[in-house]
């Protein structure tokens, strides 16, 4: 006769895997509430505390309007030519880091550049970036 | 002690699962907006004219070739979610099509999109697709499901509109200014007289809507005026943030559907018509 696969031990041994899992699944959810809500709640308040704004990753919506940036370019016969930066950028947003990455990107694509100047106009940041040729 | 014995407990409610269902529905809709609206931007961004802005330059970099397939995917997951088929799997892929978008280039982030991002993630782990879904037809339509992830839906709206409001409190957005670069508002700056305090006036009272979202939906008598006052409020940013004077603005429309369709999660649904019978007998 064939034996039945659990004996009452076995099933007492599987209702205790099963107990563990669930209590390690429960131990899981528990941590993720902890830590989503955390960051959900301390992210934006470490944005408002440190970063300028706007800053991402805070619900900064709308909270204040960016100032627009205003890109030159000295070229090699001395001239200056301001750039309107529409077709080198996807978004003007003020937490978007223009000036770290876009004046190495305009000496790529202008090769009479020697410099690069920008500033806000607002006043807030404004920069030299010289093109290594 | 007391709230570690409270989060165990709450790690083991059960809430309608109909609710949820009227939010994966409208919020995998406003997924085809997302997805489309992606299309664009990171197809902009992988053009060689615009600059690569990377968080990290390890991160893996989508060819523009293959840009199709990855929108086609994300439509396809966010057909599925509206739909209930296979919405874990189909809530998994679209999180994570839009988390990719979010960290793919610094330019394309968006507040928009990074609450999508956490709203599908949510409703993903609420297992979203137990009822009202095509996997319900399949397999049986499930009545309760965990509340916890829905509690954070819920608490994740009021801190967008808490957060949202409380940065808005600063003397450039109270004169008003950020306020008059969208019509009507810019009209009222030409005009002279008593004109000019109503600007300041209409940034308090967008602050002041924002805090309310934030605690009224929380608060039952206060739950359908509340309904009413965001729902007002979100079509006021779509008739007004558009690029042209009265025409809606479509990211703003698709945003609205992602913020609002979670009030659903504050209402209690009717009773079911098993449950209502059995309790009358």
């Amino acid at each position: 006769m064939r034996q039945p696969r659990f004996d009452i031990s076995d099933a007492g041994a599987a209702d205790g895997v099963t107990s563990r899992r669930k209590h390690l699944a429960e131990l899981c959810a528990a941590g993720f509430f902890v830590v989503f809500l955390a960051i959900q709640i301390l992210v934006p308040i470490v944005q408002l505390i440190s970063a300028p704004r706007p800053a991402r990753w805070g619900w900064q919506m709308y909270s204040v309007a960016s100032a627009q940036p205003r890109f030159e370019l000295l070229l090699r016969d001395g001239s200056s030519k301001p750039i309107d930066i529409t077709p080198y950028v996807t978004s003007m947003r003020g937490d978007v880091p223009l000036a770290r990455f876009l004046p190495a990107h305009l000496c790529a694509l202008f090769p009479d550049a020697v410099t690069v100047h920008y500033h806000m106009d607002d006043g807030s940041q404004a920069g030299t970036f010289q093109c290594e040729r | 002690m007391r709230a570690i014995d409270w989060l165990s407990q709450l790690m083991l409610r059960r809430t309608d699962a109909r609710p949820v269902a009227v939010v994966r529905i409208v919020v995998g809709l406003g997924a085809i907006g997302f997805a489309l609206e992606a299309w664009v931007n990171m197809g902009r961004v992988l053009t060689p004219q615009v600059v690569d802005m990377p968080y990290v330059a390890w991160y893996p970099r989508l060819p523009l070739a293959a840009l199709p397939v990855f929108i086609g995917l994300w439509l396809a997951a966010a057909l599925g979610f509206a739909l209930g088929l296979r919405a874990r799997l189909c809530g998994a892929i679209l999180s994570l099509c839009m988390a990719y978008t979010l960290f793919f280039d610094q330019q394309l982030y968006s507040n928009h999109l990074y609450l999508a991002t956490l709203v599908v993630l949510l409703l993903t782990i609420a297992d979203s697709g137990a009822c009202c879904s095509l996997d319900a037809r399949r397999s049986g339509s499930r009545h309760v499901i965990l509340e916890w992830p829905l509690l954070l839906l819920k608490i994740q709206i009021s801190i967008v509109y808490f957060y949202a409001a409380l940065l808005k409190i600063n003397p450039q957005y109270l004169s008003g200014s950020t306020i008059a670069s969208f019509w009507p508002f810019n009209q009222l700056m030409t005009l002279s007289g008593s004109w000019s305090l109503v600007l300041p006036l209409i940034a308090s009272v967008s602050i002041l809507t924002e805090f309310f979202l934030a605690v009224a939906l929380w608060i039952p008598r206060l739950r359908w005026f509340a309904l009413a006052v965001g729902v007002g409020f979100h079509m006021m940013i779509i008739w007004t943030g558009g690029s042209h004077p009265g025409v809606p603005d479509i990211p703003f429309a698709i945003f609205a559907m992602v913020t609002v369709a979670p009030y659903a999660l504050f209402f209690d649904f009717p009773r079911r018509r098993v449950a209502a019978q059995s309790y009358s007998g």
